[in-house]
């Protein structure tokens, strides 16, 4: 108890020099993961600054002080494309779409999961059902192309034309998303499946004695239980509503949709990369990142609001 | 003290060491690097075309090509600013050339090259970029004196259908879609029991240029292949997803599409599916290139369905329009070889180039070595042996192995069909004889029941056209602003264009109107009179070089 104490104190203790002296080794051993950071994520930041200048094949070679400062334009020509509106809306609604579907689904099949008592067969579900995760996106949307495209398998089967890849409607957003879904279902799952694993097993025996069912515990402790690591989850996911991935879309899309898979990630690389307008690209990788920040913040304090441990 | 003595002792000797080498090598062989947008595979260097080369020039050439899109690896050449010696860029070059990668040939050529100025002749100054900046970056080597010999025409129709139409063969639209609807009726399904289609394209990729784009220029405005563009007799340029006839040929498929003849997945299926579906012989009609398609009848020959590949028609919109296939458009002028500033021996380079563009450079590429590959008989005519002819038809890595035909495609500066050499002979080994007597069977009976020579003859000739002033239009590198805005063109044009055709008949009028709406929104008018201005600057500059 004393010792317990004694701890209490250290955690309080106010940032000073001594302090740092104190703790030196392990500071020490931060070091390295500093350097890290520091290499691989904020030095790279410095070629945001290509999203101030005009930055095309011309000019690319030139030395930054030599190359034209144009100001804000790259952001206004991206915010003027005839694509930007609709990209925006397509981001968000796809983005949103899959968090929602997403983490429920992770989290209903963690809990049906959680039910089986037939070990071998749990095991051997959860193996399969996360596999997809380690399958490329050029092979899972071949497969997802075989079954949905126009005349593909499901077509065939019903003898009907779906047409679930060419609508050219947000219809599409529900396939991409659900394809999504059955490649990282169980990939997602595993996370709240060691959350399920840490709530303490009495609670069950108590709810279990005084008559609950299976329902009610999976009710009342379950998803209690795995509650704060959704809200981590979804505010992590929150972070990044707009860098939805680029490949996923890009493979899933055909020329007739591309009206609603168009992404900002995919447009920063059409303009970007596509158009050889570096700092168009860079401006609207910038936009998206920032996007992304303030998101996160505002999620982490509707966090705090509901009464959930914030993220940061 | 003593200590830095060894050092620099050291230090001198590795330095001396690293000099003898290179002081050895001087007459030895040059390595250069070349980038192949085209290229598919490595290329040992092994082959005795190549070797031959090698002893001819001194130049060993590394062939480098594009892992995943050409297009990409170019843009990360830029980022990178680093180049191989030597690159054939493709619809890149300009943006090479904006960074600044390409060097201007033409002191090392007129210093080192008399057979490159030679080999363009009259031409050669259509190699020059633009009125601005008169110097030569890249060595085209698209159409350097054609004499078409074959065309795949405006659209395809599979042999056997004109076969039941007794050889008769359409000459508009409406012609070819009646002998379409004919042909399914009398034949619903293959012999297999597959269900035939009437038309499939194939748009999901890039594609859509080729298969949905292209035809309706070739088609509804009769014109030869100018990209994205139709020009007038005043040289005044218009996209052309503008023009009424165009208008005409979406509203024909897309009741096409309607009326089931159109596959009702031609542009959701990707361009495999497409292949698999034409090799199969389900297919009666595509629109398409014969380069595009030839993988899928080398599958139907292989098959034995002789009569499923695809005889070449020369549809047109109207029956007083005349098909523009063979028209000759000169020589093709943006796409080509050219030196990169990181070249460090761009005399070896023109050098090696330059010994291309002679006689005996380009026999060597084309028919191989002489006493090995090819012979003279007494009259001094070229001839292979048959076994020659039969391996180089059957053995699928004939062109690897020997080297013949292997460096005719890579963007190297090459004749056309039916140049001449000094000595009267043909360089190519293609031949209007040797084509003929190539013919499959199918192909025989169509020539006899037209009683034509060849299967280009029933199409207006490259003589009926006169020769434009202009190179074909797809294959010049546009200034930055006007590609980009052609850029947006397209991607509007696209998806507009498919959803057309695949919407009721009644909404397509407004779609279309939509579609012109939103080019106007998005600069057309820009486009159209900077296209008009470039093209009358390429005119003056040819003119100009004509005198």
């Amino acid at each position: 108890m004393a010792a317990k104490k004694q701890k209490e104190v250290h955690v309080k203790q106010k940032f000073s020099l001594q302090l740092m002296w104190k703790q030196r080794y392990l500071l020490l051993m931060s070091v390295p993961f500093l350097i890290w950071l520091i290499i691989f994520k904020y030095i790279p930041l410095w070629g945001w600054t290509m999203a101030f200048q005009e930055v095309k094949p011309a000019t690319f070679s030139l030395p930054f002080f030599e190359r034209e400062f144009v100001g804000f334009d790259n952001f206004i020509t991206a915010f003027n494309d005839r694509l930007f509106d609709q990209t925006m809306i397509n981001t968000i609604g796809i983005s949103f779409l899959g968090i929602v579907l997403g983490t429920l689904s992770s989290i209903v099949f963690a809990v049906l999961l959680n039910e089986l008592t037939f070990i071998r067969f749990k095991k051997i579900t959860q193996t399969v059902s996360y596999l997809p995760h380690f399958v490329s996106w050029v092979i899972i949307a071949s497969i997802a192309k075989n079954f949905f495209n126009d005349g593909g398998v499901i077509d065939t089967m019903f003898n009907k034309s779906f047409k679930l890849m060419s609508t050219n409607s947000p219809q599409i957003w529900l396939v991409i998303v659900l394809i999504d879904i059955w490649k990282e279902m169980g990939w997602n799952a595993i996370i709240y499946l060691s959350a399920i694993a840490g709530i303490d097993t009495g609670l069950y025996e108590a709810a279990k004695v005084d008559g609950a069912n299976r329902f009610q515990r999976i009710w009342h402790i379950t998803l209690p239980g795995i509650k704060p690591t959704a809200v981590v989850l979804t505010i992590m996911s929150i972070g990044s509503v707009l860098s939805v991935g680029m490949e996923r879309q890009m493979l899933l899309s055909v020329p007739v949709v591309q009206e609603h898979t168009m992404v900002l990630s995919w447009f920063s690389y059409e303009r970007g990369i596509g158009r050889n307008n570096y700092g168009l690209g860079t401006a609207i990788g910038m936009f998206q990142s920032l996007v992304g920040v303030v998101l996160l913040l505002i999620a982490n304090k509707f966090a705090s609001l509901i009464g959930e441990s914030k993220l940061i | 003290m003593k200590k830095r003595q060894v050092v620099a002792l050291t230090l001198g000797m590795a330095m001396m060491a690293t000099c003898i080498p290179a002081i050895a090598a001087e007459d030895e062989v040059v390595t250069l690097t070349y980038f192949n947008s085209d290229g598919k595979e490595e290329d040992p260097w092994t082959n005795p075309v190549a070797t031959a080369l090698t002893e001819a020039t001194g130049v060993k050439i590394e062939l480098q090509y594009p892992v995943t899109s050409d297009a990409e690896s170019i843009a990360l050449m830029i980022a990178d600013d680093e180049y191989p010696d030597m690159i054939f860029a493709k619809g890149n070059a300009g943006s090479l050339y904006d960074a600044g990668a390409f060097i201007d040939m033409e002191p090392l050529i007129d210093e080192y090259a008399p057979n490159i100025k030679e080999f363009y002749g009259e031409e050669y100054n259509k190699l020059r970029w633009s009125a601005e900046d008169t110097g030569i970056y890249q060595l085209s080597y698209y159409e350097i004196g054609n004499s078409a010999l074959e065309t795949s025409g405006t659209c395809q129709i599979q042999y056997a259908a004109l076969k039941e139409n007794d050889w008769v063969y359409p000459t508009t639209l409406e012609e070819y879609e009646a002998l379409i609807k004919k042909y399914l009726e009398a034949h619903p399904t293959t012999e297999d029991g597959q269900e035939m289609i009437g038309i499939s394209l194939s748009a999901a990729d890039w594609h859509w240029y080729i298969t949905l784009s292209n035809p309706a220029g070739f088609i509804a405005d009769a014109h030869p292949d100018n990209g994205q563009w139709f020009v007038d007799e005043e040289y005044n340029c218009m996209y052309k997803h503008t023009t009424e006839n165009e208008k005409e040929y979406y509203r024909w498929l897309n009741r096409m599409y309607n009326e089931g003849i159109l596959d009702p997945n031609w542009s959701t299926q990707t361009h495999e599916d497409y292949i698999a579906k034409i090799s199969s012989g389900r297919v009666v009609a595509i629109m398409d290139a014969a380069w595009d398609y030839a993988e899928a009848e080398t599958v139907l020959l292989a098959d034995g369905k002789m009569e499923q590949t695809y005889a070449a028609l020369p549809v047109t919109l109207s029956a007083d329009q005349q098909c523009a296939s063979l028209q000759y458009q000169g020589m093709g002028v943006g796409w080509g070889v050219g030196i990169t500033k990181d070249c460090e021996d761009p005399v070896a380079a023109i050098k090696f180039l330059d010994y291309l563009c002679t006689d005996e450079g380009q026999v060597l590429i084309n028919w191989g070595i002489e006493g090995t590959h090819y012979f003279y008989d007494e009259d001094g005519n070229r001839y292979r042996t048959e076994e020659e002819i039969l391996a180089s038809q059957t053995d699928p890595d004939y062109n690897k192995n020997t080297g013949i035909g292997y460096y005719v495609g890579n963007g190297w500066p090459r004749y056309s069909n039916g140049v001449l050499d000094a000595t009267g002979q043909p360089v190519t080994r293609s031949t209007k004889e040797s084509l003929i007597a190539e013919y499959n069977d199918i192909e025989k009976e169509a020539v006899a029941a037209w009683g034509v020579e060849s299967l280009a003859d029933i199409f207006p000739q490259a003589s009926d056209f006169e020769i434009m002033p202009y190179s074909a239009i797809w294959a010049y590198q546009y200034p930055t602003e006007l590609s980009d805005t052609i850029a947006i063109l397209d991607e509007i044009a696209w998806p507009a264009l498919i959803n057309m055709v695949n919407g009721a008949p009644e909404d397509f009028d407004a779609a279309w109107d939509a579609m012109q709406e939103e080019f106007k929104d998005n600069g057309l008018e820009d486009a159209n009179a900077g296209m008009t201005e470039f093209i009358a600057g390429k005119i003056a500059q040819n003119t100009a070089s004509a005198e």
